[in-house]
């Protein structure tokens, strides 16, 4: 009974150990061996997995302790699983391969070797190419100022192959066309495109033309191929360097060992094995050089900022620990410099917009010159104008004045002699009728007496008739009744004496009672009695030693129906003797004087019905007083 | 001549010796008393309201002219006649001389006719204007004696009442106002209402 209850109890743990085995065992084994492939998954999951699950399971058949899966990732999920030590191997595009390498250190095992069109590569190239009868196009130089269009900014052989090569003859795509056109894939389109002349240049993958003319969708002899390159062993038109094509590669983390237990096996793998077919290659070969990929990222400047999205801080400093050193010390030095700069440059621009500021307000000033530039001019003509006439209505008063001023001093001279000869004339009539009246009284019949006597007067009665004929000849015109503003005919003569009085720097003071100034009287000679009587006070002050010296004009109406005008000075006044004499003609206290101003004066007013005396004023001023009726 | 024209004197106003004593020398050849001054100021400070006469100025003179000698007199009252002397020149002068009140003007060189008819026309001026000051004063001398009664009747019969008019204006009896009458005419010497009404106009500002 224990045996067969021992038996029952051994099958029992058997039963048990089997079922932990059967439990145990494969996730052992997967733990142990199975190598994660992460693959580039361009067209998709599904499309990856199709295309490199056969080889994957090629490598688990040909390395027996270990198993290989398929990872299929996008470019971000490629570079994080790398950076995170996930994937044992990577299979990727060139491009994204030597950007892993750089960042990661993964590093190649195979080349794989493309089966294109009955033919084996392992590079390619891309082809720039344009209609064959363009006219404008022959060199990859000539697309500047064209429209190009390539598949996109990051498609290694669909437009970044190209894009070196354009840099190196000096047109940069993105400057110097007319047009630069992405329009992703399928390639065929920019084919079509070029062809239908909706662009002038395109750039696809090389081998692509070709493919399309094997299906018969266009005619390669209407393609023009720019910078068309030559090499052996790659039949295909291409306008570039050829690169390698996809590497097979390690991790970092990944043994040397298994590393090359799977170089050799790609290496063997049958160009007509399923797992190549499924690749659409003719296998594997040993890894060429990705230093051409590498000098285009360079020369480009894109990789691996651009192409791999953002590196993590700690994997840069990681890598890039010297460099990150010496640039931070640089940036430091530049740092300061800048600071240096920029403090120049702020007092430049300091300076610089103090110059705007008065570059602004001059235009501004300028502007608003010009702007009442033609109003001004008017308005300088205008009063040029007026200047123009107020002043030859001035010297034409002037020339008036002068010339009455001659004619009153011929006359006033003719009255003076006359009026001197008439007395002695008078005189001798007097005397010589007198005489014949004694002879007749007392009967003396003396007639030859008689006749000498009457002949005496007779003679003197010739002599007076010439001296008036004399004076007739010169005499005044008859004076002119006209209305005029006695106030203005005053200014007018300050005006006239102008010269003189800024000369002596005499100040003239004119009060006037506004309801008298217009009177009925001639002006010009009225004028002339004034500018008379100014001249004296002018010479009287001139000459004294006053500090202020000064002119007064009172105008104001007298008691009985008269105007008043009194000229004062502020000089010494006259002595008794001359003030006998003043107004006798030829009588003068100047050196240069004729005597015949105040005459004149006199003459002038008395014959307006007025009267011109001097006195001196309640200040104690001298003064000369002229009154004019006023109707 | 008459005894009256014996303090008859032309005052000659002249500052020209030789003109103003031609001048005196002439009205001396028909028997016209004359006497010359030499300026305006020396005949205001001779003058008094008893001279006789007449006045010849002329009306250029150095200190005060013969306008202003003209006005000085006009201030003082003087009766007697004022020539103007004048030259050519001086008509507007002249002009303002007349209406200041001068009898006449005298353009030198004159005719000697021209100026004894003027002259003595205005010492015959002078005289009536002397005698009718002297027979104003007269007059109103004689007004000065009347009674206040004696005054309100003249009046009254001088503008043309009768003595019954008179009577009932004033109040009185008829007779009373006769006797009034008689003594104003007695104290003016009026020898008629006639001379009553001319002695009262000649004094119509007093009354």
């Amino acid at each position: 009974m224990s045996y067969c209850c021992r038996g029952r109890r051994f099958s029992v743990c058997l039963g048990l150990v089997c079922l932990v085995l059967v439990s145990v065992w494969p996730a052992a084994l997967k733990a142990q061996a199975e190598m994660q492939i992460g693959v580039l998954a361009f067209r998709g999951k599904q499309d990856a997995l199709e295309r490199w699950s056969p080889t994957a399971k090629y490598l688990s058949q040909r390395i027996d302790d270990h198993g290989f899966k398929i990872v299929p990732l996008t470019l971000e999920g490629m570079r994080s699983h790398v950076e995170q030590d996930k994937l044992d191997f990577v299979l990727t595009n060139t491009g994204n391969y030597v950007v892993l390498e750089d960042a990661f250190g993964i590093s190649r095992l195979a080349t794989l070797k493309v089966r294109h069109l009955g033919q084996d590569f392992t590079q390619f190239g891309a082809v720039i190419f344009t209609r064959r009868d363009h006219p404008a196009l022959n060199r990859i130089a000539d697309i500047a100022d064209h429209t190009m269009m390539a598949v996109s900014r990051n498609a290694f052989g669909g437009f970044q192959m190209a894009w070196r090569e354009m840099i190196e003859v000096g047109v940069d795509p993105f400057a110097d066309l007319e047009r630069l056109r992405f329009i992703g894939f399928p390639q065929d389109e920019i084919v079509y495109s070029v062809l239908e002349r909706r662009v002038d240049a395109g750039t696809v993958r090389s081998g692509t033309l070709e493919r399309m003319a094997a299906e018969g969708l266009i005619d390669i002899g209407s393609i023009k191929v720019l910078g068309a390159k030559d090499s052996d062993a790659f039949p295909f038109l291409h306008s570039t360097r050829l690169y390698p094509e996809w590497p097979f590669a390690k991790a970092r983390k990944t043994s040397e060992e298994l590393a090359q237990r799977v170089a050799i096996a790609l290496l063997q793998l049958e160009p007509d094995s399923t797992a190549a077919a499924s690749a659409f290659a003719a296998g594997w070969t040993i890894p060429l050089d990705y230093g051409p990929v590498h000098e285009l990222f360079r020369q480009l400047e894109i990789a691996p900022y651009v192409y791999l999205g953002k590196p993590s801080l700690t994997s840069v400093w990681r890598e890039y620990k010297g460099w990150i050193s010496f640039s931070l010390a640089m940036m430091l030095l530049l740092m300061m410099m800048l600071a240096l700069i920029g403090r120049a440059n702020r007092r430049i621009s300091q300076s610089e917009l103090k110059f705007r500021e008065e570059a602004n307000q001059r235009r501004q000033a300028q502007e608003l010159l010009a702007k009442h530039k033609d109003e001004l001019e008017a308005r300088v003509a205008e009063r040029t104008a007026e200047l123009a006439e107020s002043n030859r209505l001035a010297q034409e008063n002037q020339a008036q004045l002068a010339h009455i001023s001659r004619l009153n001093t011929m006359g006033e001279m003719a009255t003076g002699i006359a009026h001197e000869l008439n007395q002695p004339l008078t005189a001798i009539l007097n005397y010589s009728n007198g005489s014949l009246r004694l002879l007749q009284k007392r009967g003396n019949g003396d007639s030859e007496l008689h006749e000498a006597i009457v002949n005496i007067g007779n003679d003197a009665r010739r002599a007076a008739d010439i001296i008036k004929g004399l004076r007739e000849f010169i005499k005044r015109g008859e004076h002119k009744h006209e209305h005029f503003n006695l106030r203005n005919c005053i200014d007018s003569a300050v005006d006239l004496l102008h010269p003189r009085l800024d000369q002596y720097d005499i100040e003239v003071r004119i009060n006037c009672t506004d309801d008298v100034t217009d009177i009925v009287a001639d002006r010009v000679q009225i004028e002339q009695v004034v500018v008379n009587l100014l001249v004296n006070a002018v010479d009287a002050v001139g000459a004294a030693d006053q500090p202020a010296k000064e002119i007064g004009i009172d105008i104001v109406s007298t008691d009985s129906g008269a105007v008043a005008v009194a000229v004062s000075d502020n000089g010494a006044g006259l002595p008794a003797n001359v003030i006998e004499h003043l107004f006798d003609p030829f009588f003068t206290t100047k050196s240069e004087g004729m005597g015949m101003g105040l005459s004149i004066s006199r003459s002038i007013v008395e014959a307006h019905g007025g009267t011109i005396e001097y006195l001196v004023d309640e200040a104690q001023r001298p003064t000369f007083r002229f009154t004019l009726p006023i109707t | 001549m008459k005894a009256e024209d014996q303090n008859e004197v032309v005052y000659v106003v002249d500052d020209d010796p030789s003109a103003r004593e031609s001048l005196c020398w002439l009205l001396g050849t028909e028997g016209i008393a004359s006497q010359a001054f030499a300026s305006a100021q020396a005949f205001l400070e001779y003058w008094s309201s008893d001279c006789n006469g007449c006045i010849m100025v002329d009306i250029r003179m150095p200190g005060k002219s013969g306008l202003q000698l003209q006005e000085e007199l006009n201030a003082r009252h003087n009766l007697m006649p004022v020539i103007m002397l004048t030259g050519h020149a001086d008509v507007p002068v002249a002009i303002r001389a007349m209406k200041q009140g001068a009898y006449d003007f005298l353009e030198k060189p004159y005719a000697d006719e021209e100026l004894l008819t003027c002259v003595k026309t205005a010492l015959e001026l002078g005289r009536e204007i002397s005698d009718a000051e002297s027979e104003k004063n007269r007059v109103a001398g004689a007004l000065e004696n009347l009674t206040e009664r004696e005054r309100e009747v003249m009046c009254l019969v001088v503008e043309g009442n009768t003595n019954k008019v008179v009577a009932a204006q004033l109040g009185i009896s008829a007779k009373t106002v006769e006797i009034h009458r008689a003594r104003v005419m007695e104290k003016t010497a009026a020898r008629s209402l006639s001379e009553l009404v001319r002695i009262c106009l000649i004094l119509k500002d007093k009354l």
